[in-house]
């Protein structure tokens, strides 16, 4: 850092304030905390408790059944001419105990797709070794508060479903950002071709998988485990002419965060 | 989560969380949000990894309730929190409103940056936490806090001049 630099953090520096809050209204906060943690340490007992009893009624409930069950099992084969209403399965007479489940209450939804798109921000890339001054979109796909930075040569987006296409005006180069729903990345990536290698773990806080391609076409992706789910950005750009892709997809892979 | 352990973290780290929302939310005025952090960090305890200091989590609670406390509300007046600094090192009162005047500025120009820009400003420049403090909080890797702090820098010496000029 320049000695001009230096003089800036310190600026930076002094505007760090002493103040603190003043012991009155600490004294106060403290009181109110200590009682929130106590009224919440009771809360959580008493919900142990009642878990504990709901089990414990779960457990007698269950056997109550089961004898109930094999008592009227064993009245079924000592019936030598049983009626039509004995040969009704025993699941029929209870509905509730019935294990054939209904798979569209037993599906869980899964939140709507959707991207938030803030910007142009200024950034800079690195272009043959010399700085350059560009734009960035900031993309945030919710509800997995994933967020990355797109520069605006590939300025163009179409949102479809999990997926999100950048392309540049002319269509010659493409990225792709889609999220899988909860899956893990080794089984997604058993799935994928071409030679995979870990990704740098430098370049952003996710563990992940990369492959690429050089030919007069450019193609390669990388896949990312977030949370439950899988990162999956594909990319496809023309070798030729295409020197300003490469740092423009650094920067966006970069960019890739998860926010809390 | 312990009252004893609560209020043993509120008396480490209160002043910490309440200077970094003061700076965050440009107010003085957040003593309630200080209050509330804690209660937070109690109903969540059961999230907080041991890997992680007590202090970066605490902050990164509170820098959650003062992105949703900036929705709710506009921006205070950063001259009210200005006038906390304390100033009896300069001279005369024209030192005063000089170095006061500059400082509201270099604040003004921080919230003219885009949030991640923010974040890493106050953490790193002004809270002088460390590359890995400041990557815990935001959940980045320490390069990314590094590359980002260093564009952040660029950008808020750019904004400084633009406002100086305005």
């Amino acid at each position: 850092m320049s000695k001009h630099d230096d003089q800036f953090l310190d600026e930076l520096k002094e505007l760090k304030m002493n103040k603190s809050i003043s012991p009155e209204k600490k004294d106060e906060m403290r009181l109110n905390i200590a009682k929130f943690a106590k009224k919440k340490k009771a809360q959580r007992k008493r919900k142990q408790q009642f878990i504990w009893a709901s089990t414990a009624a779960a457990v007698v409930l269950f056997g109550v059944i089961v004898m109930s069950i094999m008592n009227q099992q064993t009245e079924t084969v000592d019936d030598p001419n049983p009626t039509p209403a004995d040969e009704q399965p025993v699941q029929g007479e209870d509905p509730e105990n019935d294990p054939v489940e209904d798979p569209e209450n037993n599906s869980e939804e899964q939140p709507e797709f959707n991207v938030e798109v803030e910007g142009p921000f200024d950034e800079t890339i690195m272009l043959e070794g010399m700085e350059e001054p560009t734009q960035v979109m900031e993309f945030l796909i919710t509800p997995h508060q994933i967020s990355y930075q797109m520069d605006q040569f590939l300025g163009n987006y179409d949102i479809n479903e999990n997926k999100i296409t950048h392309t540049t005006d002319t269509g010659f180069a493409t990225v792709i950002v889609e999220v899988i729903n909860d899956t893990q990345l080794e089984e997604f990536a058993e799935g994928l071709e071409g030679d995979q290698t870990p990704v740098d773990p430098n370049k952003n806080p996710f563990e992940g998988i990369q492959s690429h391609q050089s030919g007069e076409q450019v193609t390669g992706y990388y896949a990312y485990q977030v949370n439950d789910d899988v990162l999956y950005v594909q990319y496809e750009y023309g070798i030729e002419g295409g020197d300003g892709v490469g740092p423009r997809l650094e920067l966006f892979i970069e960019s890739i965060s998860k926010m809390e | 989560m312990d009252e004893e352990l609560i209020t043993e973290w509120f008396d480490r780290y209160a002043d910490d969380i309440y200077r970094f929302l003061a700076y965050y939310t440009s107010s003085p005025d957040v003593e309630d949000m200080v209050q509330d952090v804690f209660i937070k960090a109690i109903n969540n305890f059961d999230k907080f990894k041991g890997n992680s200091s007590p202090k970066t989590w605490l902050i990164s609670i509170a820098r959650n309730l003062a992105i949703d406390e900036a929705r709710k509300r506009k921006r205070q007046d950063w001259r009210k929190l200005i006038d906390t600094y304390q100033t009896e090192n300069e001279e005369s009162p024209e030192d005063v409103y000089q170095v006061t005047e500059s400082k509201a500025q270099l604040h003004e120009a921080i919230h003219e940056l885009k949030p991640n820009y923010r974040d890493v400003i106050i953490l790193r420049g002004i809270e002088e936490l460390t590359n890995a403090e400041a990557a815990d909080i935001l959940n980045w890797t320490e390069n990314k806090v590094r590359v980002t702090f260093y564009r952040a820098l660029k950008a808020l010496k750019t904004q400084v001049g633009r406002v100086n000029y305005e």
